[in-house]
């Protein structure tokens, strides 16, 4: 709370200190064109599209607004034109991160030329965004596609894994043995770029969990702990049926078990010991059954209470559900759930993108059976759930939804339907006041994705 | 397809006057009396051609009566070109040719130059590249290539790297690539325009646009026909080999033997390529990680992994000019090559230990006979058997870095922590790129086209073709068997039948070409429907679905000789074209990945243009050369950086796939000006420029596409190339020739992203190659030198991957002459 009014009151200061900078620049030299450090801007980032309308495939547009340029629906913004904003140089939407003051941003390049590769741009409002320090090779580890966040401040966690399932005897006689679940993970300096520690280990089931077919296909968002002792990787946990038809790829010779997710017992967590990045364990919830490893958007937050709040099924499902894992004990509080159809009394509500705002409140981003982009502010305490509607609602798609922005009483969301023009959306979570703020233009098959 | 053809031959006979036909024959001797031996003599109208006996006896039969015009040329002598009128059953000529002067090679050259010009004035967008010179240089057939009009090679590297042509803004399987008129991809990747050299080749054919009915298929965008030297009218053998930069050598020879009194003829010729291509990359594109994972850029780098080895072999047995047949080759061709693959389609991560090997045994029936049963007739049959292989093997897990050495992990924190430092292996179990591979493809290819052609009256003539394709391909992992009883198997053949009909008339001035296709394509895929027992054994019950697609396309082209010298040539055509294997079914060895989606693309293609000269100023002499074209597609099928990586499962792959593009237009101008001073200093100059548009105009909600009109990404869309030779005699020993050459080339920059940024960015290239070329007074040894690329300028490629610097490159050539 009392960080919020300072924010509030920082901002106020630096709104005021720009519009006095701003008059007096016509005064004095022309010359002087000083980063203005005080301005909290607001990055927003849209996807271009490569081939197919919507595809996110051409890479990512970044350009920061003040906070009155956001909340002014006079304020009309195309951050389309060639050299407007800031070109993040991927052939498909990277994972773009930032500083928690706004001030800096961190992009790790998916796919192309530079596939695996770390950048950290200063912010200096508008198209302005200035390369600092090291670029990293990350690919190394990760990928030329990797999974990665900022974990904590100053520290990027990114991770990858790979399978490979055991078996004896000759296709189509062949018997399961196990899937071999072997993952990587690197630490990275953001801010003096460079990998700080890299690991790799087999996923630790039980010989009966292996048995019975589990493995983990995909891991992302992962997250320091509070105390920053531990390291939390979210899973998406599969299952095949060890007694079903196996098949064989014909082109990479792979032989696979039908999928049994049906029996999945619920989603699991690695834990690692940190920095050391050592000691991996698995932790289970019963509570959900569908993976927690997020798609393109952080899902793990640190409430005020220093517990880590989870959301699982984002990447397939669109599921409902957010988890608690224990501060104490580093381990699932498998009693608690959070249950947004139920909180909001709909059917088929599946959560795309959420963020931890302060005093056990959430904002999320959500669609409805697949459909539609709707907004909520959620309760984690008392489990409720207030909708709040905008026009787009029915015609957005948050699938490749990366960040909301938070800055004291402020939300930030650029809402825009593909190829449609939009506004940045502010809601004020204290007072629950939404502004249709600044107009966004749109180009053909792009769409907005983010605010930083 | 034989019953078509008898049933037309059949056809032509009984409809068909015979028409009256008389001998030529005579003596070909020198000033001093002395029998020519060996001296080509030929009717070029006719396509008919024989050589001289010991005696310097010729003689051609079965000639319709008309004029002809009659050239008899030798190495010994100038060239004798006079009007011959056949009108009685014998007709005698005796020649007296002029012995061989200095200027004998020119004289050649303007004879070479008539036949270029009777193609590149019929109509067709053609341009007809001359391998003469070339093939006693360090140039590689693909240099040749990129240095003509219009033609743009992209090539992934150095040496032996994959090679894709664009001409005028047509690329990928638009373009067909021919090897005397079969597709060069029978052959495989071991007989290609990488390896072929110069000296096996007599020219090489560049349709842009419309082709002729000899080279139809599923092509739009226009062909590169390289015809192999045919020639086969005296005793001769050449030998060459060069040495250069980068560890690269080559080595060629070639013999030709024939037997005057029975016509049986041998045609032997080989190669031997190899080179490190370890040439330096400073570019943008070269990074070095260093133990913190920090990444340093232009870092200097030699390719360390890029070896390519070559060698191949083509002999052909046969008759020419018997009774029975104008040319019958049994011929057989085998190649061999491995290449290193350096790194993915961006030099990001050098790969090493990922290699391929590419096996090609290739027989061949080459028949043709003008004047079959009946004056005018002509027949023509090309018919390939192909059995090629390719491995792939990458199984090295380590991963590198530009300076040769592996990369090695080993951070501050790390070392603070008493951590040892780490080789790094390649991320998710994965080896050079993606999953480690050992994979073999054996693909089974029939190629034969067939061509009937009669000349109803001079100046009308109608042609039929035919073109039969089959390919059976059978992929065999090597690292994971995979039991074929199980697999699905998919069978592809296609037969294209087209007529084309050719006039002149107004006086020979203008020359017209219709002609209409008709492709038809069968797929038959057997899925097993394997049933599982509990123990593991199964059974099959194999079902079999086919399909079948066709299409209908037509063209025409126009050629008016308005005034003396001057042509307007036009053309146009409507066709579709299937998606190649290779686009459907992905190539793992050139990085490309499956797209079974794609559709068969439009085109609708327009050419006009004019050609003018040459000009002769006595001593200066020029032509001029410009044409503009207008070229829609529909569902273009265009190479795209990959986007299809997307399940849980897949490995991130640096690949590319193809896909359908919708709608795009590509117009330009092409123009080339010929120069020649006093036969001694030659100067060609040539631009080409073209905007390959996006021509989606609205989104699927009807809202406007604000791409429309947009240039297309990743298409090097203006080049200018520039060429100077000068020749001087007696240099040093008397009757010594000696040229020397200077080539330039410039490409405009382009962008291979939608949205312009200076990362993405290809910059502008300027490339000078100068060379020089020492012919000894004896005439058989020929040396050359070779400078590329002299000012070490950082060129760049497809998706930026840089080619050589400078390189120094030395050849010696040594022809034996009849024996």
């Amino acid at each position: 709370m009392k960080q919020g009014l300072l924010l509030r009151g920082a901002l106020f200061g630096a709104a005021i200190a720009s519009l006095t900078l701003g008059s007096c620049k016509k005064d004095k030299e022309p010359s002087i064109d000083e980063p203005q450090n005080d301005t909290r801007w607001i990055t927003l980032t849209a996807a271009l599209k490569q081939t197919n309308d919507g595809d996110g495939n051409g890479g990512t547009l970044a350009y920061a607004i003040s906070h009155d340029q956001a909340i002014n629906p006079a304020f009309e913004l195309d951050i389309f034109p060639v050299g407007k904003g800031l070109k993040l140089e991927s052939p498909r939407t990277s994972r773009v991160q930032a500083s928690a003051d706004g001030k800096y941003l961190y992009d790790i390049q998916y796919t192309g030329a530079d596939g695996g590769i770390f950048q950290k741009f200063r912010v200096d409002g508008q198209g302005k965004y200035v390369r600092e320090g090291n670029e990293v090779n990350a690919a190394i580890i990760l990928g030329t596609s990797p999974r990665w966040v900022k974990s904590a401040e100053g520290v990027g966690v990114g991770v990858s894994i790979a399978n490979e399932t055991l078996y004896t005897g000759t296709f189509p006689a062949v018997t399961f043995g196990s899937i071999k679940s072997t993952a990587a993970v690197a630490s990275l300096n953001l801010d003096n770029p460079s990998i700080l520690n890299t690991a790799s280990f087999e996923v630790p089931f039980t010989a009966q969990q292996l048995a019975q077919g589990y493995s983990i296909g995909r891991i992302d968002v992962p997250i320091i702990n509070q105390a920053k002792n531990k390291v939390y990787i979210g899973c998406n946990i599969s299952k095949i049926n060890p007694i079903g038809t196996p098949t064989q790829n014909a082109t990479s010779g792979v032989v696979s078990w039908p999928s049994d997710a049906a029996n999945i017992a619920g989603t699991v967590t690695i834990v690692l010991d940190y920095p050391t990045l050592k000691n991996p364990k698995l932790i289970w919830s019963t509570q959900s059954k569908y993976g927690n490893n997020g798609y393109r958007t952080m899902v793990q937050h640190i409430g005020d209470d220093g517990h880590v709040y989870q959301a699982t099924g984002v990447n397939t499902t669109g599921c409902p559900h957010i988890l608690r894992i224990d501060k104490n004990t580093n381990d699932y509080d498998n009693t608690y759930l959070f249950d947004l159809s139920q909180a909001l009394n709909v059917t088929g509500a599946g959560i795309k993108a959420w963020r931890y705002l302060g005093n056990n409140k959430g904002f999320v981003m959500y669609d409805i059976n697949k459909a539609g982009g709707y907004l909520a502010l959620i309760d984690l305490n008392t489990k409720t759930a207030t909708k709040i509607p905008t026009e787009y609602e029915a015609r957005l798609n948050f699938d490749q939804h990366q960040s909301i922005a938070v800055q004291g009483d402020f939300v930030y969301v650029p809402l825009t339907p593909v190829s449609e023009a939009g506004n940045v959306f502010v809601y004020n979570w204290k007072t629950g006041v939404l502004t249709k703020g600044a107009k966004l233009a749109n180009g053909t098959g792009h769409r907005f994705i983010g605010a930083y | 397809m034989k019953q078509a053809l008898l049933t037309l031959t059949i056809l032509f006979i009984s409809c068909v006057v015979q028409a009256q036909t008389g001998k030529l024959s005579g003596k070909v001797s020198d000033q001093s009396g002395k029998a020519v031996e060996g001296a080509t003599v030929q009717i070029k109208a006719l396509n008919r051609m024989v050589p001289t006996d010991e005696k310097g006896i010729y003689e051609l039969k079965d000639l319709s009566f008309g004029e002809y015009q009659l050239e008899i040329s030798s190495i010994e002598s100038r060239l004798y070109s006079t009007k011959v009128k056949i009108n009685q059953d014998v007709v005698v000529h005796n020649a007296i040719v002029a012995p061989a002067g200095d200027k004998s090679l020119n004289e050649v050259t303007v004879v070479e130059k008539t036949v270029k010009k009777a193609m590149e004035t019929s109509g067709f967008a053609v341009a007809i590249i001359e391998t003469k010179e070339a093939s006693l240089r360090n140039l590689t057939t693909n240099e040749l290539l990129d240095r003509a009009v219009g033609v743009r090679v992209r090539q992934n590297g150095g040496v032996g790297s994959n090679v894709e042509y664009n001409l005028n803004g047509m690329s990928g399987s638009t373009i067909g690539i021919f090897i005397d008129g079969i597709e060069a991809s029978t052959y495989g990747s071991s007989f290609n325009l990488n390896n072929i050299p110069p000296a096996m080749i007599d020219r090489i054919e560049v349709y842009k646009g419309v082709l002729p009915s000899h080279l139809t298929g599923d092509y739009v965008g226009g062909a590169i026909n390289v015809i192999l030297k045919k020639d086969a009218s005296r005793n001769n053998a050449t030998v060459a080999m060069s040495y250069g930069s980068f560890n690269t050598y080559n080595a060629d020879a070639s013999v030709i033997m024939r037997n005057n009194k029975s016509g049986l003829s041998f045609r032997g010729s080989g190669f031997y390529t190899y080179s490190d291509n370890s040439y330096e990359m400073w570019g943008k594109f070269a990074k070095y990680t260093d133990r913190n994972g920090i990444l340093t850029r232009d870092f200097r780098a030699k390719r360390f992994n890029d070896t390519y080895k070559s060698i191949g072999g083509r002999f052909e047995v046969g008759f020419t000019d018997v009774k029975w047949a104008d040319q019958f080759f049994l011929g057989y061709n085998i190649s061999d090559t491995y290449k290193d693959i350096p790194h993915g389609t961006t030099t990001g991560q050098p790969y090493v230990g990922r290699f391929t090997e590419y096996q090609a045994h290739v027989f061949s029936l080459n028949y043709n006979k003008n004047n079959l049963f009946t004056n005018g007739l002509a027949l023509n049959i090309n018919a390939v058997r192909s059995s090629r292989s390719t491995y792939v093997q990458d199984t090295v897990t380590t991963l590198y870095n530009w300076d040769g050495n592996p990369l090695i992990l080993h951070t501050d924190y790390m070392i603070e922590a008493g951590e040892p430092p780490i080789i790094m292996k390649a991320p998710m179990n994965g080896a050079q790129q993606g999953l480690p591979t050992i994979s073999n493809v054996d693909r089974k290819i029939i190629n034969a086209r067939s061509n009937l052609a009669y000349t109803i009256v001079p100046g009308h003539r109608l042609s039929l073709n035919h073109k039969f394709e089959r390919t059976d391909r059978d992929d065999t992992n090597l690292l994971r068997p995979v039991n074929k009883d199980l697999i699905t198997v998919m069978e592809v053949s296609k037969n294209i039948v087209s007529a084309n009909y050719e006039a002149e008339t107004f006086g020979r001035k203008l020359r017209t070409n219709a002609m209409v296709k008709y492709t038809a394509n069968n797929t038959m895929q057997t899925d097993p429907k394997a049933t599982y027992n509990a123990d593991g054994s199964y059974q099959l019950d194999p079902q079999t679905s086919r399909t079948f697609d066709d299409n209908f396309g037509y063209g025409a082209t126009v050629s008016y000789n308005a005034v003396s010298k001057f042509y307007l040539i036009a053309s146009m055509e409507n066709s579709y074209i299937m998606p190649t294997e290779e686009q459907m079914y992905g190539n793992l060895e050139n990085n490309i990945l499956p797209n079974l989606g794609l559709r068969p693309e439009q085109n609708i293609n327009y050419n006009i243009g004019f050609r003018l000269g040459i000009l002769d100023f006595g001593k200066h002499k020029i032509s001029f050369y410009g044409s503009a074209f207008w070229r829609n597609g529909y569902d273009k099928v265009t190479r795209q950086t990959v986007d299809s990586v997307v399940t849980d499962s897949d490995l991130d792959i640096q690949a590319t796939s193809f896909v359908n593009l919708g709608r795009t237009q590509s117009r330009g101008v092409e123009a080339e000006v010929l120069y020649i001073f006093n036969n001694r200093l030659n100067a060609a100059l040539n631009f080409s420029k073209f905007n390959a548009l996006y021509k989606r105009n609205h989104d699927d909600n009807g809202v406007v596409d604000d791409r429309y009109n947009l240039q297309i990404p990743n298409e090097p869309f203006f080049t200018i190339n520039a060429n100077v030779q000068y020749r001087l005699n007696n240099l040093f020993q008397d009757k010594s020739i000696t040229n020397v050459y200077y080539n330039t080339g410039f490409v405009g920059a382009y962008d291979i992203a939608w949205h312009p940024s200076e990362g993405s960015l290809t910059p502008a290239q300027f490339s000078h190659d100068l060379g020089a070329s020492y012919r000894f007074p004896a005439g058989k040894i020929i040396a050359s030198l070779d400078a590329k690329n002299v000012f070490n300028s950082a060129l760049y490629d497809n998706f930026g991957v840089q080619k050589p610097g400078r390189g120094i490159y030395f050849k010696l050539n040594y022809t034996i002459g009849k024996f």
